[in-house]
């Protein structure tokens, strides 16, 4: 990587990449007819780019290419309540992520894991803010649960990608 | 010794990332535990809540449908059928409220978040039969 001040071409292309292949993640996700055991479920695929950015070039660019893709897909495919929630979860996950890359006391799957559990406690927390009601907290087990599974599967996918990525520049 | 050192720092990152990711389960499974000894009476009503205010409650025990107008337009209908409560239709777009299982227990309920439409089931005294007559 260049440490001329000035971003690398070849970064600045690959930072566009990363937000496009977020972006079609989460469409492709979205129409796959999988059936998950627990509605609202998202493997959270998208993630995979941010965490690969986070890694390659640092807190910076993760938030930005996430706030493309949140705002992208929130005009696309969505609601202004399924927006807030998605931009709530998806900046929390992201800062907490940024944290704990930085104190650099964890593997990329761990940190990815944690990423998965804080983006969706987040969620349920702003839900119940959203629809004024307590009683949601009641699902917050299954959604760390979730969150730790589907967050280590993005973080391996992850680390495979930042390997090769690494590996070729 | 560089190079070793590296090893042993990766080896060290591996280790406590299994254990913050055993921990958060473990304090998950805690978490479910309790949640569940809170909500262990039996079901006694339905409230349907819409932008956080109720707009219903109704016994669970009385089978029904009801169409429910949600926040900014669009509809749920919400069955209740001996003693299990179903969203078994909407015009919402990601149609999470339908793909829900039907909820039977205090504390469970099913949410439509495009409509901020809520189906909660309650408890106890807290419910339909202390308000109505």
């Amino acid at each position: 990587m260049s440490n001329t001040g000035k971003r690398g071409t070849r970064e600045l292309a690959l930072c566009g990449m990363l937000a496009a292949m977020a972006m079609v993640f989460g469409y492709i996700e979205s129409l796959l007819p999988i059936p998950y055991p627990f509605p609202g479920m998202r493997l959270g695929f998208a993630n995979i780019a941010i965490i690969a950015a986070l890694y390659l070039y640092g807190p910076r660019d993760a938030f930005i290419i996430n706030i493309i893709r949140i705002v992208l897909s929130g005009l696309l495919f969505g609601n202004f309540n399924t927006f807030v929630l998605g931009f709530s979860g998806g900046m929390v996950s992201t800062a907490v992520m940024s944290l704990l890359k930085k104190t650099d006391k964890l593997n990329i799957i761990a940190v990815s894991a944690v990423g998965g559990v804080c983006h969706n406690i987040t969620q349920v927390a702003v839900a119940m803010l959203l629809l004024s009601t307590p009683t949601l907290i009641f699902m917050t087990p299954i959604f760390i649960v979730l969150g730790v599974i589907t967050g280590a599967v993005c973080g391996v996918v992850a680390r495979l990608f930042v390997k090769h990525v690494n590996k070729t520049a | 010794m560089p190079l070793e050192n590296n090893v042993n720092a990766t080896k060290k990152k591996n280790r406590t990332g299994l254990i913050v990711i055993i921990a958060i389960i473990a304090a998950a499974g805690i978490l479910a535990v309790v949640f569940w000894l809170m909500n262990r009476g039996p079901a006694s009503s339905v409230l349907i809540k819409v932008d956080g205010r109720t707009v219903k409650t109704v016994s669970i025990n009385q089978n029904q449908t009801i169409k429910v107008e949600g926040y900014n337009g669009g509809y749920n209908i919400v069955e209740i059928h001996n003693g299990t409560v179903d969203v078994t239709e909407s015009d919402c777009d990601n149609q999470i409220c339908v793909n829900s299982a039907a909820i039977s227990k205090p504390g469970q309920t099913i949410t439509c978040i495009p409509h901020r439409v809520v189906v909660e089931i309650v408890g106890g005294s807290d419910g339909v039969d202390s308000m109505v007559n």
